[in-house]
């Protein structure tokens, strides 16, 4: 029996140590058609491609293709079935040519042996005089802009006879005239009868290009819209549900007179944000809300020295200063508590001890010589406070759980006398109990003077923490709340502003 | 000391001792005062070159061009002191800052930069070694001073000289990396220096100060050998890179960083040492040598992997 849908994603449950990705999600894809995937950040929808895609299989549930039941172990399978994916992150070999990545792994062959380079350039040629004639075939890829890089990793995309494209996020660094080119490219692929799964941020493009819209949430699918009808606001109720609205203690909160403790003005740095303007008060956590790749973490880090922004000036406690290295941040007793806590936050190969007392070493010395016996004292004091759970100092931080790991590196900071936190995904990976012991600890902190910056995409650790909260997209503030006015909805509307 | 127990440096030192006991049975010769005395005198070179070695090692990155920096601080010492008449004590000095200068070179380059280690010391390493020979046309320098020869022949009691410098100086860094701030900075920069960076840690000083040491080091190991052959001899040190290596490997350095001690480079220094004067007390060809020293390389990392895979299982 032939199906009337190219592709059937039926029942599909996708469970990690810990989490339920994916619970019971289908999904229908009919031939020629353009159907969206939208919803929060961490509702499911990068796994979901992953198992259409056969980089992860699911626990249970089944895959169609044309009515016939398959499976799909591996990307190769899916390329062979006919299905094309351009991930988010482009993986694309800088030092080689254009051609070169197009046909990676999939050279043709003279002989079996040889590389059959006429076969080669011709398949090239068509494949760019169907996405865009400007591309030439040996060029660097080093050397091309962002947009064509984009387009050379689309091309790989559809190299084989593909009759599904998945696309992920194709748009977060086009420019407008970019993009039309990229829905164009989009458009007459389709009209040649071929499907596209689009998964998007960006409603008001969803909106226009799509023919079905999916929703998920928490790994649901809660919705399945029709883009003629449905508003960007309906997209949006759907995407954060009729859930309970937030609860938070803060409802009469004022920051009229409290001291402000920093103040960044005007910070710019190409492309990743511009004319940042904020200030932070004393005793406050300030929640930062916005999209991935809205530009926060870049935000962070120069702020702290980690970068240089290009123009804009930063005023800790009243001083007009501008940090150069983190060194100098820390001086100022600023701290960033990076999100990626494996790559950039902890030394893994190193003690608890150590991990915690990096930048405070100097503290515990005489004639530089440290003393290890009241350094082991004070960092047995920071593991009972904080409930770090080790089974002694020089155990290495690699064996913590992320949750211990963070407490620790929470320690590193308190330690070393810092004022200012800026906390970047400050739970994300950590399990329900530790991050509740965070949270808890962030707001002593704050009662007790400390100022923090908190930037999450998580919009209820965002809402429960926060005394205000601005929001962030494409690397400039588009607006900013009193956790007493703010709600999910509120903020989602701000973040998806152009 | 329990913590000392069940690191990789006690399981070197087990394999080192056994080593040791298998010579002293089938051999009469080892275990005689002058045959441990050669032994000891033989490795102390190498050993301070590998002091250097580890600690640029330690911050995740190579210097090959010890030897050469060896080399030409032997050269240049030897000349002050044939032409100019500087004395012994002076000598020790400049060797020590003319080595902290060419280290320095390699600092800069690597560290601000950020070219590859790897690279900078290689050609750095062609440089000092192709400047050996512009200055001495490959001929040694000769006449050297005779209080000179106490520094390379001397002994002190039954130890050589050189010995006490290369336990001096084992005791020195082993001490300043476990317990200054500059020595735990070293292993934070090995072990992530994006969070070294994020951590306050100026990464670039850290990387210009190990390359500085590991210059010094080299210098004035070179200036031992130099007074220990009685000669500015060209090729001092040439053979020195990758035994320097090669004992920081064996005694449990990583190559990536972060990871590694003193005292384990002391103990793989000690190893190759007492194999090579093994081979030669078992009348085994000596052509064998490289032969085993490159095998105990392979075990060693071996039995460290196989240690590491046990330990994530617990």
């Amino acid at each position: 029996m032939k199906s009337s849908y190219i592709f059937e994603v039926k029942n599909i449950t996708k469970e990690f140590p810990g989490v339920r990705a994916l619970d019971n999600v289908t999904l229908y894809i009919r031939p020629g058609e353009i159907h969206s995937i939208i919803g929060e950040n961490g509702a499911g929808k990068s796994t979901l491609m992953n198992i259409i895609y056969g980089i992860l299989q699911p626990t249970s549930g089944e895959l169609f293709f044309n009515g016939e039941k398959i499976t799909i172990d591996s990307p190769k399978k899916a390329q062979k079935l006919g299905i094309g994916f351009m991930p988010q992150e482009l993986n694309l070999v800088p030092q080689l040519s254009v051609e070169e990545n197009i046909l990676l792994g999939h050279y043709p062959l003279r002989r079996k042996v040889f590389l059959d380079k006429k076969e080669q350039r011709r398949i090239v040629s068509d494949l760019l005089a169907r996405i865009d004639p400007h591309i030439k075939a040996d060029t660097i890829v080093r050397d091309l802009s962002a947009a064509h890089k984009q387009l050379v990793q689309l091309a790989r995309a559809i190299l084989f006879d593909t009759k599904i494209l998945i696309l992920d996020e194709p748009t977060s660094s086009l420019t407008s005239d970019e993009i039309e080119h990229l829905f164009d490219i989009i458009e007459s692929f389709r009209k040649a009868g071929n499907s596209v799964i689009y998964i998007s941020h960006k409603l008001n493009e969803v909106q226009r290009l799509s023919d079905t819209i999916t929703v998920l949430r928490d790994g649901h699918n809660v919705a399945t819209l029709d883009p003629k009808t449905a508003t960007v606001e309906d997209m949006i109720s759907n995407m954060i549900g009729r859930k309970a609205e937030y609860k938070n203690e803060k409802r009469d909160y004022s920051y009229k007179d409290k001291k402000v403790v920093l103040s960044v003005k005007d910070f710019s740095r190409k492309k990743e944000f511009q004319k940042i303007n904020f200030d932070l008060y004393e005793g406050e956590i300030l929640g930062i809300a916005g999209l991935v790749g809205s530009g926060r973490t870049e935000l962070a880090k120069a702020i702290y020295g980690y970068t240089v922004p290009d123009s804009g000036t930063l005023l800790v406690e009243g001083k007009k200063t501008i940090n150069k290295h983190p060194q100098e941040a820390i001086k100022k007793y600023l701290a960033y508590v990076p999100e990626e806590r494996r790559q950039e936050g902890i030394f893994p190969i190193l003690t608890v001890t150590e991990n915690i007392a990096l930048p405070s070493l100097n503290k515990f010395c005489k004639y530089q010589i440290i003393n290890k016996k009241s350094l082991r004292k004070v960092i047995d004091e920071y593991i009972s406070k904080l409930k770090i759970k080790v089974q002694s100092q020089d155990e290495k931080i690699a064996h913590l759980s992320g949750g211990n790991q963070q407490k620790a590196i929470l320690s590193r900071w308190l330690l070393s006398g810092s004022r200012i936190l800026i906390l970047d995904e400050p739970t994300r990976g950590i399990d329900v109990n530790a991050k509740a012991e965070i949270h808890d600890l962030l707001r002593t902190l704050a009662a007790s003077g400390l100022s923090i910056i908190v930037i999450s995409s998580e919009m209820e650790e965002i809402l429960s923490l926060s005394d205000r909260i601005i929001v962030m997209n494409e690397g400039e503030i588009k607006g900013e709340l009193l956790a007493s006015s703010a709600s999910q909805e509120n903020i989602l509307k701000l973040a998806f502003k152009h | 000391m329990k913590k000392f127990i069940k690191t990789k440096e006690m399981s070197m030192f087990i394999a080192l001792a056994i080593l040791c006991l298998i010579m002293t049975v089938s051999t009469s010769t080892f275990m005689t005062p002058y045959n441990i005395g050669i032994i000891a005198r033989q490795i102390s070179f190498i050993a301070i070159v590998a002091i250097g070695q580890t600690i640029v090692l330690l911050t995740g990155g190579i210097d090959l061009s010890v030897g050469s920096i060896a080399g030409l601080s032997g050269i240049l010492c030897s000349l002050l002191m044939t032409k100019m008449h500087v004395d012994t004590l002076s000598i020790i000095f400049i060797s020590l800052v003319l080595g902290i200068i060419l280290g320095c070179v390699n600092g800069i380059l690597i560290g601000r930069l950020k070219l590859n280690a790897f690279i900078v010391t290689l050609a750095m390493g062609e440089i000092y070694g192709g400047l050996i020979l512009v200055i001495t046309r490959g001929y040694p320098i000769l006449d050297l001073p005779e209080s000179f020869a106490f520094l390379g022949q001397g002994m002190i009691g039954l130890v050589p000289v050189p010995v006490i410098f290369m336990l001096v100086i084992t005791v020195v860094i082993a001490y300043i990396l476990e317990n200054t701030p500059f020595g735990r900075n070293i292993y934070a920069v090995g072990g992530n220096s994006v969070a070294a960076k994020l951590a306050g840690i100026k990464v670039e000083n850290v990387t210009l100060y190990v390359y500085m040491l590991s210059g010094m080091f080299a210098s004035f190991s070179g200036l031992l050998l130099t007074s220990r052959m009685n000669a500015g001899q060209p090729t001092i040190g040439s053979s020195w890179v990758m035994p320097s290596v090669t004992a920081a490997i064996i005694g449990g350095t990583s190559l990536s960083g972060g990871e590694g001690t003193i005292i384990g480079t002391i103990i793989g220094a000690a190893f190759m040492g007492v194999l090579a004067n093994g081979i030669v007390l078992l009348n085994i060809s000596s052509y064998w040598e490289r032969v085993i020293t490159g095998a105990v390389v392979i075990i060693a990392v071996v039995i460290d992997l196989l240690r590491k895979i046990r330990s994530q299982k617990e």
